[in-house]
């Protein structure tokens, strides 16, 4: 399992060479990693890995170098808005709510770049069966929501788009044991009724690694690991560093 | 009382005024938390248009709309070119530029049109509307014109998914890029919007203050303190406050003194700033330290 992990010929999201840097400080060094067509990778790593950068550095939001590809085309060097169109959507650290807007204006600003207008609708109705406390909530301001209810909203929102993949960035966090378990299965059924690629950022390591496919291990900013969520699962090293038993 | 009602009326009228120039300072005071000092120079600019138009022989509303979708063209304009570099510079380079865009709107001005006043027409005709004692037919038709304006700014705003958009951009728009919205293009957009407005005013106001390049400037000044009274975040609360400043100005002129008018905008900008720096409807501001 030492190297990268085969790249499949046909992957949604393949990037090489990723560097990403804050003004000067570097916090990527040279990343390769791939997310299959409808497959779910895991990025595990502690506070301040970069797995977040990682994240960032796919949409473009910050200055990078490397090649990123979605379905063969290159992505890297786009405006983020631009990589949004071609069906990426991100579910952004600290949650990104619009506070000032009321649930339902969060979730129709999620569909902004779709044609389809008569879909919308319906798709708002979909995530409210998936998480009925944003359908009581539907016209509250959304800064009024529980931390908890804000992370439904991002993944709601970011649903709305009708990805190809969805980039998540630790969907876990701030949620009840309990609401994690209930967002994963639903991510789950996602995944398998939609076929939307993930990218899955989580401290969380056990609940990511039930969840993907594959997964990456970064620290300081380089791959260390890398293998099947199975192979990663049963390594001695990130059982007792990562997941605590 | 019949000198109260008719006071407070035609208060109501300038007040109208008032309020759409407030509301255009608060969609760019949303997008770039500046106030924009030049926004009612642009307006006296755009209201030159359409004289100039006018004496070209364009009859009186082929004029107001060439002059409405020009500012707005001028205002996207100016966004894109003047105020983007300037973007993530500090405050004060950009408060600068918005004062050199007043100077060179009001000298472009003066120098093309001259600092002699023109009289400037009313499209509505000189008999009072309807019989009534109170409002001349002038004054009913520009209130009228700018509630059409301000209900359509809020159906806009409110109901269209650009509106949301414009919107979303302004208030956040690092998650706005995240959802695939052009933020560059919707602030230009509000710009726009806000300079249309602002021609609408303009001309609404010329034919009671006269066409100069000045004539602006103690209306920015009551729009401010509408705004900044109903709150400058608060684009419902910059247009009650556009109105009640509107309804005061009128009443203390007739009252207490004509002279005490712009005093009472500079009062009310300095009660706010002092007492409720939110407005009666702004957010208040919590930094946690």
């Amino acid at each position: 399992m030492s190297g990268a992990a085969a790249t499949p010929a046909g992957a949604l999201l393949d990037v090489r060479g990723l560097a990403a840097q804050y003004g000067p400080t570097k916090v990527l060094h040279g990343i390769d990693f791939s997310v299959a067509e409808g497959g779910i990778t895991a990025i595990l790593g502690a506070n301040g890995a970069g797995k977040t950068t990682l994240l960032r550095a796919v949409c473009n939001m910050i200055r990078t170098s490397g090649e990123v590809r979605l379905a063969g085309e290159r992505i890297d060097g786009q405006a983020t808005e631009a990589i949004v169109r071609r069906g990426v959507a991100h579910v952004p650290d600290g949650r990104g709510t619009f506070m000032n807007l009321s649930v339902e204006e969060n979730l129709r600003l999620g569909a902004h770049t779709r044609r389809d207008r008569a879909e919308i609708g319906p798709d708002c109705e979909r995530m409210y069966a998936h998480f009925p406390r944003l359908k009581e909530r539907r016209r509250q301001q959304a800064g009024t929501l529980s931390g908890g209810e804000q992370q439904m909203l991002a993944v709601s929102r970011a649903l709305m788009l009708r990805p190809r993949l969805l980039l998540l960035d630790e969907p876990s966090f701030g949620l009840a044991p309990l609401i994690v378990q209930q967002l994963f299965e639903i991510l789950r059924v996602i995944n398998q009724s939609d076929r939307i690629g993930m990218l899955l950022v989580e401290q969380n390591a056990a609940m990511a690694l039930a969840l993907a496919d594959n997964a990456y291990l970064l620290e300081t900013g380089r791959v260390v690991m890398s293998g099947s969520a199975a192979e990663i699962r049963s390594d001695e090293s990130i059982r007792r560093s990562y997941l605590g038993y | 009382m019949d000198q109260l009602v008719h006071q407070i009326l035609s208060g109501l009228a300038t007040g109208g005024i008032y309020a759409s120039v407030a509301l255009a300072l608060v969609m760019i005071y949303q997008a770039t938390h500046l106030v924009n000092f030049a926004q009612g120079e642009m307006a006296m600019f755009a209201t030159y248009l359409a004289w100039a138009l006018m004496q070209a022989g364009v009859p009186y509303w082929g004029a107001f709309a060439i002059t409405v979708v020009s500012a707005f063209v001028l205002g996207v304009a100016i966004e894109r070119i003047v105020i983007r570099p300037v973007e993530n510079s500090p405050i004060l380079a950009v408060v600068i530029v918005f004062i050199a865009l007043l100077f060179i709107f009001n000298s472009v001005a003066g120098w093309i049109f001259s600092y002699t006043i023109k009289p400037f027409p009313s499209p509505f005709p000189a008999e009072p509307l309807f019989g009534n004692r109170y409002l001349s037919s002038h004054e009913l038709g520009s209130m009228a014109i700018t509630l059409v304006v301000l209900l359509l700014l809020f159906v806009f705003f409110r109901f269209t998914p650009l509106g949301l958009a414009m919107r979303a951009a302004a208030q956040n728009p690092v998650s706005s890029r995240l959802v695939g919205i052009r933020v560059g293009w919707m602030l230009a957009l509000g710009w726009g919007l806000a300079a249309a407005i602002g021609a609408i005013a303009g001309m609404m106001v010329a034919p009671t203050v006269f066409l100069e390049p000045n004539m602006m400037g103690g209306i920015l000044l009551y729009a401010f303190a509408g705004a900044l009274l109903g709150g400058i975040d608060s684009p419902g609360g910059a247009v009650l406050g556009g109105f009640i400043v509107g309804v005061l100005e009128n009443v203390v002129g007739a009252y207490v003194g004509t002279e005490l008018k712009l005093t009472l905008a500079l009062v009310v900008i300095v009660s706010v700033l002092v007492v409720k720096p939110s407005g009666l409807f702004g957010k208040i501001h919590v930094v946690r330290v």
